[in-house]
């Protein structure tokens, strides 16, 4: 073999000059992931235990990077854990695990330890019913929906020949609790019978005595505070005066009835 | 740039014992092609109540679930349930 090069210690390229080795290689060291690397930002340990500990302590996946935690076992922790511990121990934990054994889909969970503690305590449950707090496990009682938006209050009994100068209506939804505030400012003629407010955003709760309710904040009809009383599994509420007299004008009439109503819906 | 408005009924639900149809009215704004806002306006649509001015869309869900039965349930239901009562 011609020798066309040599390196510093006049020693052939690819040529093995010794060969004396045993494993392990308790005298090498390495820039790679082993037991023998001078890199420490990730390691495995005899028991295959993974400990990442970079030195800016940012761990970054690229593009479309994922971490899938997964448990083999069809067991209802199936899933993972995020746990945030300190030297004192677990002070939180994330659960993302199986809702059931042998079931498909999950929840995920927040916990965290109270002072003095190393034993996290369920805060907040997100699964499919919604967002459950503390302890709490009823369907019922999870926060379910949110959303906010406009509707058109229309007044549909109690003046003939309606027209609006303005009027609007606004709402949020919390869950099945629908509030609503609303402006009205229109012209027309009273016609004597009991004023009727539809066009609600949402249907209300068809359930015996359940009727929702409100009050005007604002009208110029004169000293009268306007009650609004709802109807179980309609979308309309009606309108009242002291107490249970139907509210009601006559003659023409150019008016604000302004207010707000509150209901459950389904 | 380009701004764009545009509505669509971005949800049509049909719900309760008298099948109420609750449409979600979605206002759309897209700045070159993507949404930057989105805002809601609701109404319902009670069993019997006009729908002339509804989408086809709308119009069919209500001639499929305002039968006359449900129609005659609500008008009853209204009946039953009067003020004060």
């Amino acid at each position: 073999m011609a020798i066309t090069k040599l390196n510093s210690l006049a020693i052939p390229a690819n040529t093995v000059v010794a060969a004396d080795l045993s494993y392990p290689l308790t005298s090498f060291s390495s820039t790679g992931i082993d037991d023998n690397a001078t890199s420490t930002a990730i390691t495995i340990d005899s028991s295959e235990n993974v400990s990442v500990s970079p030195s800016g302590g940012v761990i970054t996946l690229g593009q479309h990077g994922q971490i899938t935690s997964k448990q083999s076992l069809d067991v209802a922790t199936a899933g993972g854990r995020y746990i945030g511990s300190s030297n004192r121990g677990i002070v939180g934990q994330i659960r993302i695990e199986q809702t059931a054994t042998g079931a498909d889909g999950g929840y995920v969970e927040i916990d965290t330890c109270a002072t003095g503690s190393t034993s996290p305590t369920k805060r907040l449950r997100v699964d499919t019913d919604g967002l459950k707090i503390g302890n709490d496990t009823a369907a019922a009682n999870a926060l379910d929906d949110y959303e906010e938006g406009t509707f058109t209050p229309t007044i549909t009994s109690g003046v003939n020949s309606i027209s609006y100068g303005n009027r609007s209506g606004h709402y949020t939804k919390v869950g099945n609790l629908v509030f609503l505030d609303f402006y009205i400012y229109y012209s027309g003629t009273g016609s004597g019978a009991q004023y009727i407010v539809s066009g609600l955003p949402y249907a209300q709760k068809n359930v015996n005595y359940c009727r929702g309710g409100g009050t005007s904040t604002y009208q110029n009809y004169g000293g009268k505070v306007v009650t609004f009383y709802g109807n179980q599994g309609t979308s309309y509420f009606f309108c009242y005066k002291d107490g249970s007299t139907s509210f009601t004008s006559s003659g023409s009439v150019g008016h604000y009835l302004i207010g707000t109503f509150t209901y459950q819906t389904d | 740039m380009s701004l764009e408005e545009k509505t669509e009924e971005d949800k049509i639900e049909v719900v309760g014992e008298f099948k109420h149809v609750q449409v979600r009215t979605a206002t759309i704004i897209l700045k070159d092609g993507k949404e930057i806002s989105r805002s809601f306006h609701r109404r319902v649509i009670d069993p019997g109540a006009d729908t002339s001015s509804e989408s086809a869309e709308v119009k069919g869900i209500c001639a499929a679930v305002h039968t006359e039965t449900v129609v005659n349930a609500y008008k009853a239901h209204l009946e039953a349930n009067k003020p004060g009562e």
